[in-house]
């Protein structure tokens, strides 16, 4: 006797309510799972994130703060959709390098929305408005926007020589700075926007994003140069990291590699012939005062860059930023 | 005499070392106009004459090392100091920084270090 069961005809029909199951359940959890997405999503988007300015923003002076301040601004905007509301009515002074700084960190993330409040001191509010990105920013009475500072920015990673070269005529038509200085100035931001090139071509592709910018006021001229992707310690491969693990075990830490890297001892590319004079050239040029008060932050590490000391700071950044002011005439 | 004016024939803002870099980079022009004018006067039995100034901001270290000190590495140190004739009168101390960068072309930045 024939069962039912395995006749050609059953089992047939018991495949196509099987693929039919299958498709059904198929196409609930791949529904399920867009809700789920859509509504992450839409939680994610009507999520506003609140950060609070610190009184004094400065990278090199106040850089626990601010660092640690500028990265949380860029963590925050790093959520897809995010919305962040800075208030920063209690900044009560503001110094350029945290401006490109601050700058730099919310145009890495064009796909988030900021807003917030200007300080509460005009004077101060002012500098926002200057640097021309905080205009959507809810203004304090009596602020007015002033074009007395220049802020560029390229992402490319491309090392490119005229906008070195604009920055520096910006600074030489717009404060006392030197000729010489200004001529400084230029070529340092090409050796610093050639090390984040080669830092990008030796990491992740697309990692490292930079900005440059020159600040006017009262007759000085005062350069920063941002640099959002790995730094300095971390681009120096696998060998350095070793030394820097030896380092930080013998309680030198990473500011004595940094000194090693602005005295020519440690080049990134140390067995190509003509290479690592870059640096120890910016290093020179700080010496001589052309590059006057020429600081640097990397990582854990911030200082001045003619003493090649550095003192370890707690907050973390993980790219690295340049300030120098221009030598002005007498 | 060949006479290469760098602001004039190549760029007037020298850019970085490497062509993929960027613009303006010191590898282009020693491929572009250094090395082929430099072939070209050797088989005339003339020299280079290559003019500094013009340029808006100077010359990037990079720049210099890789378009002499990559010329060097090429046809050999004493072959490019023979044939090349260098003039700045804007900045004279660039002549000298140049005929080192020449000079300590094939150099690592370690070897330069323990030469002091």
């Amino acid at each position: 006797m024939k069962h039912r069961w395995s006749t050609p005809e059953f089992k047939d029909s018991q495949r196509r309510v099987g693929l039919k199951r299958a498709k059904r359940s198929k196409g609930s959890r791949v529904k399920r799972r867009a809700r789920r997405r859509l509504s992450h999503s839409l939680g994610r988007a009507g999520r506003q994130v609140e950060l609070t300015a610190p009184p004094a923003l400065d990278v090199f002076d106040h850089g626990e703060d601010t660092i640690g301040f500028v990265t949380s601004v860029h963590q925050a905007l790093g959520r897809s959709g995010a919305k962040v509301r800075l208030d920063l009515s209690n900044v009560t002074s503001v110094t350029s390098d945290a401006l490109v700084f601050l700058k730099a960190a919310i145009q890495d993330r064009p796909h988030s929305t900021v807003g917030g409040n200007l300080p509460k001191d005009p004077v101060i509010a002012e500098k926002f408005i200057a640097s021309g990105f905080f205009k959507g920013f809810e203004r304090a009475p009596g602020a007015r926007a002033k074009a007395m500072g220049l802020m560029v920015r390229k992402s490319d990673r491309q090392v490119l020589s005229e906008l070195a070269a604009d920055l520096a005529q910006f600074a030489l038509d717009n404060s006392s700075i030197t000729a010489a200085s200004a001529a400084a100035a230029s070529k340092a931001l090409i050796e610093l926007m050639k090390n984040t090139f080669r830092h990008a071509s030796a990491s992740t592709p697309g990692e490292e994003r930079w900005m440059a910018g020159v600040y006017c006021e009262d007759g000085r001229a005062t350069f920063t140069f941002v640099d959002l992707g790995i730094g300095i310690l971390k681009s120096l491969g696998p060998r350095r990291h070793l030394k820097l693990l030896g380092l930080t075990l013998s309680g030198f830490g990473p500011g004595r590699l940094l000194a090693d890297v602005f005295l020519g001892k440690v080049a990134a590319s140390q067995k190509l012939a003509g290479h690592g004079f870059g640096l120890t050239w910016v290093r020179a040029m700080a010496e001589t005062g052309l590059l006057a008060d020429l600081r640097v932050a990397t990582h854990f590490v911030a200082g001045r860059v003619s003493d090649v000391a550095f003192r370890d700071v707690s907050a973390r950044f993980p790219g690295t930023i340049y300030r120098w002011r221009g030598q002005s005439e007498p | 005499m060949i006479v290469i004016n760098i602001a004039r024939d190549y760029s007037n803002v020298p850019g970085p070392r490497l062509e993929q870099e960027g613009p303006h980079s010191g590898e282009g022009f020693r491929e572009k106009i250094l090395l082929p004018k430099l072939l070209e006067a050797e088989q005339a039995g003339e020299a280079v004459r290559v003019e500094l100034d013009g340029v808006r901001f100077g010359y990037p270290t990079s720049f210099l090392e890789e378009a002499f000190g990559g010329l060097a590495r090429k046809l050999g140190i004493a072959r490019v100091l023979k044939h090349l004739e260098l003039v700045s009168l804007s900045e004279p101390p660039l002549v000298d920084e140049i005929r080192h960068y020449i000079r300590s072309a094939n150099q690592t930045s370690s070897e330069r270090l323990a030469q002091g």
